[in-house]
């Protein structure tokens, strides 16, 4: 499988855990505070990626 | 013309043999007709049949029969393509590399066998299907060159998502060599590993167009793949049995290209929900968090109160105590201070004088003994009044 570094699937990921942790109202509201700010900013950089999107294509030659 | 005979070169019948077939290999045939005759020989993979029409017969030959899948038997009509090869004993036969079953019938009847076979065995059991992942990077699409499937899948993803790389593979998707560069082309992604998931899609056709779809080979080749895999071949309401073995199938190549990426707008869309959400989740925790410390300070204040206004009352209670015991101690002592008053006015010598009593002294010496004075001494008695002063006349015991 490719490998995934800084993919938008890790990042989506990590955003519906950070809503999931909140949902689950078991954080101190310093933690909480922490979590939304850090969620928030992922959200950020998600639209940024969506913005910049584009599809590259790469044909393959190989001899039958 | 002796000129032209003696320019021609002359062969042994070996050498004439090669020589045909030299010319033979370099113009593969394809030859459309009935097969008859057919004769698979026990214990080995070929078989030889005819291919015949109203008017002719060729002889047939099919080595690794067996490997090819194609099931053949007399009455069924066919296209074969291969090379015409003049045997040792003379007789032609053209070298079968391939067969294609043409006529609906035909070709249905191999499909259902195939189906029920390959179905027996598992292939498509859902326990086999691999999920397609929701972001991939990189998508492997395995369609025909300038073909509409081709321009289907891309023109969908790039409209749709945009962020991915697909790699093309170009393959032939009906006729001679299509299912071998179909499965090569399967096994050249699963080999590298540089895609995240395959599409493998082509438009509609008849059964003979869409036949290497339905090879065995094919399907083999789309099972033991690693990659998930999507196809999207032929009409939507015909499967073929590159279909039943893939992890989805797609009902047209545009339909494959939605499943294979996410929608831009929806995941905007989802991205904007979560914003919502976790501020409305941050307001509600700080919400709680407000009520919770006014509820604690509330708690606090009052149990403060309730403890002052215990203290208070024990310190009033105390007072009281202490007033109650302060008094009764003063009246205690009061009370006593009395007895000894009146226990000392009983001592008081005055109020025993004033009872009849003197005091008797002799010589300023106070007497209560009779032997401590005789007859002739003189004594006084002191009486509350005043004094008596005597002389004793006559002591006397009692």
């Amino acid at each position: 499988m490719v490998k995934k570094t800084e993919s938008f699937e890790g990042l989506f990921k990590e955003i519906q855990k950070a809503v999931e942790d909140l949902e689950q109202n078991k954080l101190s509201v310093d933690n909480a505070m922490e979590k939304y700010q850090e969620a928030i900013k992922k959200i950020a950089t998600a639209r940024k990626i969506i913005d910049k999107m584009e599809t590259k294509i790469s044909e393959i030659s190989v001899k039958q | 013309m002796s000129e032209i005979i003696d320019r021609i070169p002359t062969f042994s019948v070996s050498q004439y043999v090669g020589f045909i077939n030299n010319l033979t290999a370099a113009v593969p045939v394809l030859v459309e007709g009935e097969i008859s005759n057919f004769r698979d020989i026990p214990g080995r993979n070929f078989c030889y049949f005819d291919i015949k029409d109203k008017n002719a017969v060729a002889k047939c030959f099919q080595g690794f029969w067996h490997s090819k899948k194609v099931a053949l038997e007399n009455g069924a009509t066919v296209k074969i393509f291969g090379n015409p090869t003049l045997q040792k004993n003379g007789s032609l036969v053209i070298d079968v590399r391939e067969v294609f079953l043409i006529g609906d019938g035909a070709l249905r009847k191999q499909y259902q066998e195939l189906k029920e076979r390959l179905e027996k065995e598992g292939l498509f059991g859902l326990e086999f299907k691999k999920e397609i992942p929701i972001f991939p990077i990189s998508i492997g699409l395995i369609a025909g060159k300038n073909s509409s499937a081709y321009h289907d899948v891309v023109t969908e993803i790039s409209e749709r998502w945009g962020n991915v790389e697909i790699f093309f593979h170009g393959v032939k998707v009906q006729g001679i060599n299509a299912r071998k560069e179909i499965v090569q082309a399967i096994r050249y992604f699963n080999r590298r590993q540089t895609v995240d998931v395959l599409i493998v899609a082509r438009g509609g056709g008849s059964m003979e167009d869409l036949q290497a779809f339905d090879s065995e080979d094919v399907v083999r080749e789309i099972f033991a793949s690693k990659i998930p895999t999507i196809s999207a071949i032929g009409h939507e309401d015909h499967w073929t049995l590159a279909d039943f073995v893939a992890d989805v199938r797609a009902k047209t190549p545009t339909k494959a290209a939605q499943i294979a990426v996410p929608d831009r707008d929806e995941i905007s869309d989802k991205l904007d929900f979560f914003s919502t959400r976790v501020k409305g989740l941050v307001q509600a925790k700080l919400s709680e968090a407000k009520i919770n410390v006014n509820t604690l300070n509330d708690k606090l204040r009052t149990k403060i109160e309730d403890k002052l206004a215990r203290i208070r009352q024990d310190i009033k209670f105390q007072q009281e105590s202490l007033t109650v015991i302060v008094k009764k101690n003063i009246e205690d002592k009061r009370n006593r201070l009395e007895n000894l008053c009146k226990m000392l006015g009983a001592l008081n010598p005055e109020s025993i004088l004033k009872r009849g009593y003197g005091v008797v002294q002799k010589k300023g010496k106070r007497i209560t003994d009779i032997d401590e004075v005789k007859v002739g001494d003189e004594i006084s008695v002191r009486l509350q009044n005043g004094e008596i002063r005597s002389k004793i006349q006559e002591v006397r015991s009692i």
